[in-house]
């Protein structure tokens, strides 16, 4: 097929034409036209350009490099002082921080209570009691011991960091909890893990898989099942 | 259940998604001498020789053409034995994806013997996809190619 037999009505009657196209009325952009999706689609039904075979050659006949050496992922977030991961295949989004009411007589040091997120009435639960640390508190230099080589930089963007509510999800069961900030996800390999140092003072290590290292930061890596399970022994 | 759809003979085709390793552009293929028309050939994927199966003479009577859009599937194939090679289908307008239901695959087509066994057919549009099932689409002969030469070989 000639790219030139392309009916372009885009350009005559729709969105970028005089919009006097009927079907506008039901698509609103021509974007969500079927007739669009088919020009699209023709512009493949062309010769490769010169060069284009051969080099997809060249690049599929090298080992694949970049995916290898990561078997998982996980989103790294900040509670207080201490840096923890939670594994990526839970985390449903991360939303901004917003109201979290109460639940009369219920409501306790693990379940804060209700937020509304998209509509819906999530329980929050705080990560912060259930692993012994304190919340909230702004990152500051002399305040994370173990990372000496903590730059002004890193803490300039630490002081804007903004908390936010992280919607985890697991057996078709969503849940809540804020967070002090979050840094984003990382991938690594599962060898890579760390055992925690038993000396570390608060609950971290007892509901840790291990901890792994991410731009010069320890970071520990929550075990989901435990960490659930905790969390919703309070709904029992 | 997400489907690749793909074009060979000019008749559109769908494959499980879960069956795909990769879609890869066309390559340059090195030739199989002997082996039957629908070998489009051996390409090299990460150092590995995959042969490509070319849809457009396996289902339909012109090789596929040399398009953008025309590329290889590659999938898991295996034989008897618990043996399992990726091969590499060749296959036109490899462009879309689609939503559909075991049991929109209810249509049945016209059983022609001694042709490819290819599975049962959907109504997209106007038109009709029909679901691939590589094992069944492979002729008995490429199982024999693919997972006994080397034995014959070293003999």
């Amino acid at each position: 097929m000639n790219v030139t037999t392309i009916q372009d009505c885009w350009n005559r009657i729709g969105v970028q034409g005089d919009m006097s196209c009927p079907e506008l009325r039901r698509h609103i952009h021509c974007r969500n036209c079927p007739t669009f999706e088919q020009g699209a689609h023709a512009l493949l039904n062309r010769q490769p350009p010169a060069g284009y075979i051969e080099e997809w050659t060249q690049f599929l006949a090298r080992a694949k490099e970049t995916e290898a050496g990561f078997t998982d992922a996980a989103l790294v977030f900040r509670i207080g002082p201490e840096w923890l991961a939670l594994s990526a295949r839970l985390c449903v989004e991360i939303v901004t921080m917003r109201p979290i009411r109460r639940v009369p007589h219920r409501s306790d040091r693990m379940l804060m209570g209700l937020a509304s997120v998209r509509g819906e009435l999530l329980l929050c639960f705080s990560l912060a009691n259930l692993l012994g640390l304190e919340p909230g508190s702004r990152l500051e230099p002399s305040a994370e011991s173990s990372a000496a080589a903590e730059t002004s930089a890193a803490a300039n963007a630490a002081s804007q960091a903004l908390p936010r509510l992280l919607v985890a999800r697991k057996d078709r069961f969503n849940l809540a909890f804020p967070v002090d900030e979050v840094m984003g996800l990382h991938r690594f390999h599962r060898d890579t893990i760390q055992a925690i140092p038993a000396t570390v003072a608060h609950a971290v290590p007892q509901f840790s898989r291990g901890m792994f290292t991410a731009d010069e930061r320890k970071i520990g890596l929550l075990d989901d099942e435990l960490v659930f399970h905790a969390l919703t022994k309070v709904l029992a | 259940m997400l489907f690749i759809v793909f074009k060979a003979g000019n008749a559109n085709y769908a494959l499980e998604a879960s069956q795909v390793i990769e879609v890869i552009p066309l390559v340059t293929l090195r030739a199989c001498p002997g082996a039957p028309a629908y070998i489009a050939g051996l390409a090299n994927y990460r150092g590995t020789g995959v042969p490509i199966v070319d849809l457009g003479r396996l289902v339909g009577d012109a090789p596929c053409a040399v398009y953008l859009s025309t590329r290889i599937i590659l999938t898991p194939y295996a034989g008897g034995g618990n043996q399992q090679r990726v091969i590499g289908l060749l296959a036109e307008t490899v462009t879309n994806t689609v939503e559909r239901e075991e049991a929109d695959f209810s249509q049945n087509n016209v059983a022609v013997p001694g042709t490819p066994c290819l599975g049962k057919l959907a109504v997209n549009g106007t038109g009709f996809i029909q679901r691939v099932v590589v094992a069944q689409l492979m002729p008995k002969e490429l199982e024999h190619m693919l997972f006994t030469e080397p034995e014959k070989s070293a003999s």
